[in-house]
C-alpha cells in the first residue's frame, strides 16, 4: 500500500462521479468523456474509462445511441437517465459532506 | 518488404504488417482475458475495439499511408493504456497471496488420466510418490481400480491457465495468466528430458507390474483348472453348498475365479497399453472387466447368501 496506490484509489473511486458530471451537461460520445477526464487531469490513459461506461449504463445511470460518423465506425453516444441524474444527485451531497470534513479536518 | 495480414477491428478491415499483428493480438488478449470473466465483457471489449480502430484510421490518414505498423499499434496502446495501467487497480484489490490450491486432472503430465497429477499438485508433493502409491493399491488391493475410475470421473480437468494456476496454488492474474499461457506454448521445446526420464521410470515399473500381475492370473487360472477336475468338483474347498445342483456350484466357483482373476487381468491390460500404445488408452475394455468383476462379486454373494449352509439355519458351521 504505497501512497501510488492509494491514490489511485481515491482517484478511482471519485471517477464514475467525473463521467456522470461530463455526461449531464451534454450526450457525449467516448472519447470526448475522455478528452474532458484527460483535461482534468483524472485519468491518463483512456482503457480505463471502457468499463466504468459499461458498468455505468449496466446500472441504467447511462444509456447510449448509436451515431453515424464521418470516419471509422458509428459512434456510441452516452446520455445520462433520470436514474442517473438522482445517483449524481446523491453524489453530489456526499462529495460535498467529504470535502467539508476534509476541509473541516485540515483547519483543526 | 514485410508481410501484412488483413484483420477486421470494431468492423472496419485495416492492413496490418506481420509484427504489428501479434502485438495488437497479444494486447487485446490480455484484456480479454481479464473482461470476458466479467458481466458485459464483450461489449467492453467491443467499445475497446471500436476505438482502436478509430485510432488506426487517424494515424492512417495522418500518415497517408495505408496499412499499419508497429508504430501505430504501439501508439494506441500508450493512448488507450497498458494492460497493467488500465487493470492494475483491480489486482491489487484481491491479495490473495497464498490461495488454497483446487483439485484438478492435471492432464499436462497424465499417464492415463492426470489423477496422481493432479493429487500430487493439490497435495504438494512429488507425484512419482502418489503414482507409486496407487501401483501397491492397485497391486495389493483390486479395488483401487474402482478408486482411480471414481476419482477420474469426478475429478474436473484443468484446462484453461486460469485453472492450472488454481490447480498449483496461485492467484489467478493477469501476469500470471500470461506466463501459464507461455509456458504451455515452451513446453513443447523444452523440459523434454525430464519427462522421457520419468517415462523410462515408470515403464519399468509397468514391466515390474506385468510380470507379476501375469504371473498371479496364471497361477489363480492353473489352480481354479486343477480344482475343476478334482473329484471335489469344486474349485475351493472351502466353497461346498449343500442341496443345490451341479450348475450352482459351477456358477459359484467360476464367480469366485472371476473375482480374483480380474484385477490381474486388469493390471495387465493397463501395463500393456502403457507399454505398448504409448499412452493413448481406450475406456471400453476397462469398464468392461470392471462390470464383469461386480456381477462376479454379486453372483457369488447371492449364491453364497441363498445356498451356503451357515445362512440357511441349518445350525451348521462354515466348512473351512
Amino acid at each position: 500500500m504505497g501512497v501510488e496506490n492509494s491514490q489511485s484509489q481515491m482517484r478511482k473511486g471519485i471517477l464514475e462521479y467525473c463521467i456522470l458530471l461530463v455526461i449531464q451537461k451534454k450526450d457525449a460520445y467516448a472519447s470526448d468523456i475522455i478528452e474532458q477526464l484527460k483535461k482534468s487531469k483524472i485519468i491518463v490513459v483512456e482503457g480505463t474509462i471502457y468499463p466504468l461506461l459499461t458498468r455505468l449504463k449496466n446500472s441504467g445511470w447511462l444509456t447510449y445511441h448509436w451515431e453515424e460518423s464521418l470516419q471509422g465506425p458509428p459512434r456510441k453516444y452516452y446520455s445520462i437517465t433520470t436514474e442517473g441524474r438522482e445517483a449524481l444527485k446523491e453524489m453530489e451531497q456526499n462529495w460535498n459532506e467529504l470535502t467539508e470534513i476534509v476541509n473541516n479536518l485540515k483547519s483543526l | 518488404m514485410k508481410k501484412t495480414n488483413n484483420i477486421s477491428l470494431g468492423k472496419c478491415v485495416f492492413c496490418v504488417e506481420e509484427d504489428a499483428v501479434a502485438k495488437l493480438q497479444q494486447y487485446i488478449n490480455t484484456l480479454e482475458g481479464h473482461y470476458m470473466k466479467e458481466e458485459g465483457g464483450s461489449e467492453i471489449m467491443n467499445d475497446i475495439e471500436v476505438r482502436l480502430a478509430e485510432l488506426f484510421t487517424e494515424y492512417l490518414s495522418a500518415n497517408k499511408r495505408e496499412y499499419v505498423i508497429m508504430d501505430d499499434v504501439l501508439n494506441a496502446i500508450k493512448v488507450m493504456g497498458s494492460p497493467n495501467d488500465i487493470i492494475d487497480d483491480e489486482i491489487k484489490e484481491e491479495p490473495k497471496k497464498a490461495t488454497s490450491r483446487k483439485l484438478y486432472r492435471d492432464v499436462d503430465q497424465k499417464v492415463i488420466g492426470g489423477v496422481a497429477a493432479g493429487l500430487a499438485q493439490w497435495m504438494n508433493i512429488p507425484v512419482a510418490a502418489v503414482r507409486l502409491i496407487f501401483l501397491l493399491l492397485f497391486f495389493f488391493a483390486g479395488g483401487a481400480v474402482l478408486i482411480y475410475i471414481i476419482c477420474w470421473i469426478v475429478i474436473p480437468q484443468a484446462i484453461t491457465p486460469a485453472q492450472k494456476l488454481e490447480m498449483q496454488g496461485e492467484s489467478v492474474n493477469i501476469n500470471n495468466i500470461a506466463k501459464k499461457a507461455m509456458e504451455s506454448i515452451q513446453k513443447n521445446n523444452t523440459g523434454k528430458t525430464l519427462g522421457q526420464i520419468f517415462n523410462a521410470l515408470f515403464k519399468i515399473i509397468s514391466v515390474f507390474v506385468l510380470i507379476v500381475a501375469s504371473i498371479i492370473a496364471v497361477a489363480i487360472t492353473v489352480i481354479a483348472v486343477i480344482q475343476a477336475f478334482s473329484p471335489a468338483n469344486t474349485f475351493l474347498p472351502m466353497i461346498t453348498l449343500c442341496e443345490s445342483g451341479a450348475a450352482i456350484v459351477i456358477l459359484a466357483n467360476i464367480s469366485l475365479y472371476l473375482i480374483a482373476v480380474m484385477p490381474a487381468v486388469l493390471l495387465i491390460w493397463l501395463c500393456c497399453h502403457i507399454l505398448f500404445k504409448n499412452w493413448q488408452m481406450r475406456m471400453t475394455a476397462p469398464i468392461c472387466m470392471f462390470i464383469v468383476w461386480i456381477l462376479a462379486i454379486t453372483t457369488f454373494l447371492i449364491i453364497i447368501l441363498t445356498q451356503h449352509p451357515a445362512w440357511m439355519h441349518h445350525g451348521m458351521t462354515i466348512n473351512l
